[in-house]
C-alpha cells in the first residue's frame, strides 16, 4: 500500500490480478494478500452499512469480519455479482447478499468466527460510527459516502507520510485546504509561512498534482478500467454532495 | 450510539462530518482532484473545440484513453492535419512523461503503411504531446458499430493489414501488446493501420526497462493473451492471440470473452474456451473458425509461430478468392500424388510376386481373388487421395506444387468427395482398358497371341490411360479449370496463396548516434553531412530515429509534398530554420542507397528487383496525380529501406563515381524510360521467362499507363522467381527413376531373352536396367531438343536460357546434350566392349562411371540455377 503509485495500476486492477491468477500455491497467496489489501483498506463503510442496516456493535463486528473472512477463503467470487466491475460495487453487493443468505447459515454454525482477521480494538469502529451524520433512508449511498471518504483519507494519509518524510508536514497543514481547489489568500499564506508568493505557489501546484496522482491511484485500485477512474471520482463526488 | 449531526460545507453545500469540521470538505477534495493543477479543466470538452494550442488548433476530439487524450488537430504553419496526443495533466510526473515519450519513441521507430506514423514530439504549455499521422476514417471498432459485424473477406483483409503492421514493428523489435479493434485506423483508402502503442514494449535491450515488471496485468482484458493477464513473459505470440481476438470480434460484433465486468473477463479469457465462432457468425468457413481458434489457444505453443505462417493461413479467406489452378501445375502435382498412392504400393508387390501373378493372371484366371494385387494397389491408392486430399486438401505432389482441393463453398473436400475425385478420372481409364484387355487376352496361354492381338493389348495399355484427358477439355479459366470430376465431386483446385516475402537488405553501415560534440540543427543532432552544406543526417534526441536535412533550395516545398504519406517517399516532418538557412527534415529509414547495392557490376535477382520495380511504378502512378517528382530522376534517387521497400528521395544520394543518368520522368514515356534503368539491374542470367515480356514492353515504352505495368508487376510478385532445390532434382531425376522402377520391378521375376540379356542378377540387372534409363533418356532428349524443351522441363515448368537470359538456341542445346549425356554412355560401351571374361572390371568401372555422373547430377540438383554440364555449354535453367 504504501508503494508509490504505479503508472501501470491505471491499465490494471488488483481484482483482475487476483482471478488472472493460476492455481498454483504461489498465485494463491498472492490472491489472498491482494484481497486482504484490499479488505483491510475498505474495512469501515462496511461496517458502518451493517450498521445502518440495524445491526449491533457487536454483531456489525462480526458480521463484517465473517463476510472478509469468507471473501477470502472462496478467492473473492461468493455468490455476489461483481456488477460494473467495481470493487466499490462488488463489495456492497456481496455484503447485502451474504447478510441476505449466509450470515445467519454462518452464525448459526459458529463458522468464520474463529478468524480474527481485523484487529477491532484498535480501530474502535464506533468511535466512527459515532460521528456519522443519521442516514435517513438509503444506506447504500451511505456506504459510497463512508467510501468516498475512505479512498481520499488514505490518499491524504500517503501525502502526509511523504510530507513528513521530507520534512514538510508543517507546510502540508498550511496548505491543505488549498487542494479543495480553493486558496486562502496567497499574499497571507506567503507572509505566515515566510516564503515569496511565487514558491506558495509552486507548493500548491505541487501538493494538488500530488494529492491527485495518489488518490486516482487509490481510485484505480478499485475500477477494472483505467478510463473508469474519472467515472468513479464523479460518482463519488455526487455520493458525498447529496449527504 | 447516538449519531452526530453535519455541517455544510460553504462552497459546494455537501455535509462534513461533525467531527472532521476542520479538515477540508472531501467532496472539493475530490472534485479538486478531478480537475487539473491550474484549477481550469486540463482536457478541452468538445464544446471549446476548435482552439488554438502551441503551433496547432484542436479541431476536435478523437478519443481517451487510460493515460492520454487525442485530438484532431491542424498545424497552423503547414495545414497538415495531425492526430496528437496529449498526456492526461493529473498523471503529469517524470515517470509518466518517460513513458509517455516511449510511446512515442517505440512507434517511430516503425515505419510501415500499416502503422501510424508518428511526426514528432514536443512540449507545449507543459505538456508533452506526440504528433502523428491521422488515419481519417475511424477504428474498427467504430466501424463495428456503426455498421455491425464485417464481411467474411473484409474483415480478413482489415486483419492482413494489421498484421503486416505488426510485422513491421516486431522486425523494428516491438510488441504492441494491445491490440484490439479500437487500435486499429482505417484511412480513407480502406487500409487498416496499428496504431496507439502505449503499452509496446521494446523487444531488444536497447530501451529502458522499467516496463519489465512483472505481476503487473495490462491490455484491455477481452483482447489479451491468458499468458499477458497472468503477467508472465510475452513474445509475438500474444500480440497473435490479441490479433485473433480482433478477428473474432470483426466477424462476430462481440469479444471471444464477455462478462459484466473485466473481472468475469478475466476469468473467462484464462479458464474457458472462446464460442465456436460457426455459433455467432453463419458463413464463416471451418478452416476460418479453425485459424481464429488457434490464434485464440490458451498455451502460445498452441497459436501460429510467427505473422508469416498467420498470413498463410488466413489468405485462403481473403477477399481477394483463391485462384484456380491451371491444368499444367495440377498435371504435375497430379503425377506427383499419382505416383506416391500408387507407385509406393506397386513397387514392393511386384517384387515380391512377379508381373506374371499380378498383372497376366487376372485376365486368364478372370476371378476377383486372381485380381487381388491389383485391387490391393488401387485400394492403397485411393486410400491415399482420399485421406489425404479429403483432410488435408492437398497429397504431397498438391503441397509442393503449393495447390489445394476445396470444395466449391471453400471448404475441404472430405474423404467421399476426395474418392469421387480420384474414381472418375481411374474408371475413366481403366473402365475402358480392363473390358478392352479382357476381350484381347482370351486363350488360356498367352504365349499363343497373334501379332495383331499384341499390338491391341499394347495400344489398349498405353493408350487409355490418355482418356481422362478427354475430361479435363471443358476445364477454361472461365469456369475455374473444373474438369468433370470437379464437377461431380463439386470442388476445386486452386492455388494455396502465399504472401510475397519481400527480401530485405542489411542497411549500410553508418555512424547510428551523433559524436559527442556533434553540432545541433533545431531539435536535430548531426551525425554526419552526406553532401556537405545540403544533406545532413541527424538524430532526433526524444524519438531516437534518424532523419535527413536538406537545405532548402528556394520556395517552401508544396503542401501536397510535405503531407505525402505513401510508402514510395520518405515522409516531410518539418521545417527547421537556423539562423542562414531554412531546412526540411525528412525521416531517413535504415536502408542503403541503390547505386552501393549494384556498386561493381553486381545484379539484382529477380525476386528482389521485381518488389523495387513495383514500389517505383507504383509511387510514379501514383505521383502522376499530385506531381510531387522531382523532374528527374535517376539511380541516385533510389533508396532501398532495409525492409526491401524502394523509395524515392527527393535528391539525388551522392554518387561514389561518376552520377548515373538522368531521365525526365515528366510523362510516361520518361517513367518506362526511368524504370527502364531500373529494370536493366536485374541478374538476367535468373530472369524468369514469365517475367521477360514485361521488361521487353517496358523497354520498347509500351505501357500507356503505368497502373498496367503495376499490375502485371503484382501478378508477379508471388510468381516463383527462383529455381528451386526440391524441383531441379525433380526435373532431373523423377521421370527416369519412375521408368527405371517400373522396368526393374518388372523384370525382376520376368523371363525371356530381355531379362536374360540384362545380367543374371540383381546388381547386374539394377546397372544395366539403370544404363537402359539413361541411354532412352539421352534419346529422348535429343529427340526434343529440335523443339527446344526437355521431357520434365515442362512438367516443373523450367527453361534453358544463355547469358543473355533468352532461350538457349539449338546448338547450345547440343552441347549441353552432349555435355549431359555422353558420360553416362560411356559406361554402357564398358559393359558392352569389354569381354565377357572381365565381368568384375566391366561391372565396377561402369559403376563407378555411374556414380560420377549421379554425383554430377545431384550437384545440379544442389546448384539448382546451374550443374556442371550447364557451366560447360555456357547456359543457365531458370523459371518459366
Amino acid at each position: 500500500m504504501e508503494d508509490p503509485p504505479d503508472p501501470r495500476g491505471f491499465d490494471t486492477t488488483h481484482w483482475s490480478l487476483v482471478v488472472a491468477a493460476g492455481s498454483d500455491e504461489a498465485s494463491r497467496t498472492r490472491v489472498r494478500s491482494a484481497l486482504e489489501e484490499l479488505c483491510r483498506a475498505y474495512w469501515y463503510p462496511l461496517y458502518a452499512f451493517v450498521r445502518y442496516r440495524g445491526c449491533s456493535a457487536d454483531e456489525a463486528q462480526d458480521v463484517t469480519q465473517s463476510f472478509f473472512a469468507r471473501i477470502l477463503e472462496t478467492g473473492g467470487l461468493a455468490g455476489a455479482d461483481p456488477a460494473r466491475g467495481r470493487f466499490r460495487s462488488y463489495l456492497l453487493g456481496a455484503v447485502k447478499h451474504f447478510l441476505a443468505n449466509e450470515w445467519h447459515r454462518a452464525r448459526a454454525s459458529k463458522r468464520g468466527g474463529d478468524e480474527t482477521f481485523i484487529e477491532w480494538d484498535a480501530l474502535d469502529p464506533e468511535a466512527r460510527y459515532a460521528l456519522e451524520p443519521a442516514r435517513a433512508s438509503d444506506p447504500d449511498a451511505g456506504f459510497d459516502r463512508d467510501w468516498a471518504r475512505e479512498s481520499i483519507s488514505r490518499a491524504m494519509e500517503r501525502l502526509r507520510v511523504e510530507a513528513r518524510a521530507s520534512g514538510k508536514e508543517e507546510l502540508l497543514d498550511a496548505l491543505a485546504g488549498s487542494l479543495t481547489g480553493e486558496e486562502a489568500p496567497r499574499s497571507e499564506t506567503a507572509a505566515r509561512l515566510g516564503m515569496t508568493e511565487g514558491a506558495v505557489k509552486a507548493a500548491v501546484h505541487r501538493l494538488r498534482r500530488r494529492f491527485r496522482e495518489l488518490l486516482r491511484a487509490r481510485i484505480a485500485e478499485t475500477v477494472s478500467d483505467p478510463s473508469d477512474v474519472d467515472d468513479e471520482m464523479r460518482h463519488l463526488v455526487a455520493a458525498l454532495r447529496r449527504g | 450510539m447516538s449519531q452526530s449531526s453535519s455541517t455544510p460545507c460553504p462552497r459546494c453545500g455537501g455535509p462534513i462530518p461533525a467531527g472532521a469540521a476542520d479538515q477540508p470538505c472531501p467532496a472539493c477534495l475530490l472534485s479538486g482532484a478531478l480537475a487539473s493543477p491550474g484549477g481550469s479543466p486540463d482536457r478541452p470538452e468538445p464544446a471549446e473545440l476548435p482552439r488554438d494550442f502551441g503551433g496547432y488548433r484542436l479541431l476536435g476530439r478523437l478519443g481517451t484513453g487510460g493515460m492520454a487524450t487525442v485530438y484532431e488537430a491542424q498545424h497552423l504553419a503547414t495545414g497538415r492535419r495531425v492526430a496528437l496526443k496529449m498526456l492526461e495533466q493529473q498523471l503529469d510526473s517524470p515517470e509518466m512523461r518517460q513513458r509517455f515519450l516511449r510511446e512515442g519513441r517505440l512507434a517511430a521507430s516503425v515505419n510501415h503503411p500499416n502503422s501510424l506514423f508518428i511526426f514528432g514530439s514536443e512540449e507545449i504549455e507543459h505538456a508533452p504531446v506526440i504528433t502523428m499521422e491521422i488515419a481519417g476514417s475511424g477504428t474498427l471498432k467504430d466501424r463495428l458499430k456503426k455498421r455491425g459485424p464485417f464481411q467474411v473477406g473484409s474483415a480478413v483483409d482489415a486483419i492482413l493489414d494489421v498484421i503486416s503492421g505488426l510485422e513491421a514493428a516486431l522486425a523494428s523489435g516491438v510488441l504492441h501488446r494491445d491490440v484490439k479493434p479500437s487500435n486499429c485506423f482505417l484511412s480513407p483508402d480502406g487500409s487498416v493501420k496499428v496504431g496507439d502503442f502505449g503499452l509496446s514494449v521494446s523487444t531488444l535491450a536497447r530501451d529502458d526497462s522499467y516496463v519489465t515488471a512483472t505481476g503487473v496485468i495490462m491490455g484491455t482484458p477481452a483482447y489479451a493473451a491468458p499468458e499477458q493477464l497472468r503477467g508472465d513473459e510475452l513474445d509475438v505470440r500474444a500480440d497473435i492471440y490479441s490479433v485473433g481476438a480482433t478477428l473474432f470480434t470483426l466477424l462476430t460484433g462481440q469479444a471471444p470473452f464477455e462478462g459484466k465486468n473485466a473481472v468475469q473477463v478475466v476469468a473467462n479469457a484464462v479458464n474457458q474456451r472462446p464460442k465456436p465462432l460457426g455459433e455467432l457468425r453463419e458463413g464463416v468457413a471451418p478452416g476460418l473458425e479453425r485459424v481464429v481458434a488457434r490464434c485464440l489457444a490458451k498455451e502460445p505453443e498452441g497459436r501460429y509461430e510467427d505473422y508469416m505462417a498467420l498470413r498463410n493461413a488466413l489468405l485462403p479467406f481473403a477477399s481477394k478468392g483463391p485462384e484456380p489452378a491451371s491444368m499444367t501445375v495440377r498435371a504435375a502435382a497430379g503425377w506427383i500424388d499419382y505416383l506416391i498412392a500408387f507407385l509406393i504400393p506397386y513397387v514392393p508387390l511386384m517384387l515380391a510376386v512377379g508381373g506374371e501373378d499380378f498383372h497376366v493372371r487376372m485376365f486368364l484366371e478372370r476371378t476377383l481373388f486372381s485380381a487381388r494385387y491389383y485391387l490391393a494397389v488401387l485400394g492403397l491408392g485411393f486410400l491415399y487421395f482420399s485421406l489425404v486430399e479429403g483432410i488435408w486438401g492437398a497429397g504431397l505432389g498438391k503441397r509442393l506444387k503449393g495447390l489445394r482441393v476445396v470444395r466449391t463453398s471453400g471448404r475441404r473436400p472430405g474423404m467421399g468427395r476426395a474418392l469421387v475425385r480420384i474414381l472418375i478420372p481411374f474408371l475413366c481409364c481403366e473402365g475402358v482398358r480392363i473390358p478392352l484387355l479382357l476381350a484381347a487376352i482370351s486363350s488360356t496361354r498367352i504365349d499363343d497371341m497373334t501379332t495383331v492381338e499384341v499390338v491391341f493389348v499394347f495400344a489398349a495399355s498405353f493408350g487409355c490411360p490418355w482418356l481422362p484427358v478427354l475430361l479435363v477439355l471443358r476445364a477454361r479459366r472461365e469456369n475455374g479449370f473444373a474438369t468433370l470430376w470437379d464437377l461431380l465431386s463439386g470442388t476445386r483446385v486452386v492455388v494455396q496463396p502465399k504472401g510475397a516475402v519481400r527480401p530485405s537488405i542489411e542497411p549500410a553501415a553508418r555512424p547510428g548516434t551523433p559524436a559527442t560534440g556533434a553540432g545541433s540543427l533545431g531539435p536535430y543532432r548531426v551525425i554526419e553531412e552526406v553532401v556537405p552544406g545540403e544533406w545532413i543526417l541527424a538524430a532526433d534526441p526524444v524519438l531516437r530515429r534518424q532523419v535527413w536535412l536538406l537545405r532548402r533550395a528556394a520556395s517552401e516545398l508544396p503542401l501536397a509534398r510535405r503531407n505525402l504519406a505513401r510508402p514510395g517517399r520518405p515522409r516531410w516532418l518539418q521545417k527547421v530554420e537556423t539562423g542562414e538557412a531554412t531546412w526540411d527534415a525528412f525521416e531517413a529509414t535504415p536502408g542503403a542507397p541503390l547505386a552501393s547495392l549494384v556498386e561493381g557490376g553486381e545484379r539484382v535477382p529477380w525476386g528482389t528487383l521485381r518488389h523495387w520495380l513495383h514500389d517505383l511504378a507504383s509511387e510514379l502512378w501514383a505521383a502522376t496525380g499530385d506531381q510531387n517528382l522531382p523532374a528527374e530522376l535517376s539511380l541516385d534517387h533510389v533508396w532501398i529501406t532495409a525492409q526491401g521497400t524502394a523509395v524515392l528521395t527527393d535528391r539525388a544520394w551522392p554518387a561514389v563515381g561518376a552520377p548515373a543518368e538522368r531521365v525526365r520522368v515528366g510523362d510516361i514515356a520518361g517513367q518506362q524510360r526511368f524504370l527502364c534503368t531500373v529494370a536493366a539491374l536485374v541478374e538476367s542470367t535468373g530472369l524468369p521467362l514469365h517475367a521477360r515480356p514485361l521488361l521487353q514492353n517496358l523497354g520498347a515504352g509500351k505501357f500507356e499507363k503505368l497502373s498496367f505495368l503495376t499490375g502485371i508487376l503484382r501478378g508477379l510478385l508471388d510468381r516463383p522467381a527462383e529455381v528451386g532445390r526440391g524441383i531441379r532434382a525433380g526435373s532431373i531425376f523423377m521421370l527416369p527413376l519412375y521408368v527405371w522402377v517400373m522396368l526393374f520391378v518388372g523384370a525382376y521375376h520376368g523371363e525371356g531373352r530381355f531379362v536374360e540379356a540384362m545380367g543374371d542378377s540383381a546388381a547386374w540387372l539394377a546397372l544395366n536396367t539403370i544404363l537402359l534409363v539413361l541411354l532412352g533418356s539421352a534419346l529422348v532428349h535429343l529427340l526434343l531438343l529440335p523443339f527446344r524443351t526437355t521431357a520434365s522441363h515442362p512438367i516443373f515448368r523450367l527453361a534453358v536460357v544463355d547469358h543473355r537470359g533468352e532461350p538457349a538456341g539449338r546448338t547450345r542445346l547440343l552441347v549441353r546434350w552432349a555435355a549431359a549425356w555422353l558420360p553416362p554412355l560411356a559406361p554402357v560401351a564398358i559393359v558392352a566392349w569389354l569381354p565377357e571374361a572381365a565381368e568384375a572390371i566391366a561391372f565396377t568401372s561402369a559403376l563407378a562411371l555411374l556414380l560420377l555422373w549421379i554425383g554430377a547430377a545431384v550437384h545440379a540438383g544442389v546448384h539448382s540455377g546451374r550443374g556442371l554440364h550447364d557451366r560447360m555449354a555456357g547456359t543457365w535453367v531458370v523459371r518459366r
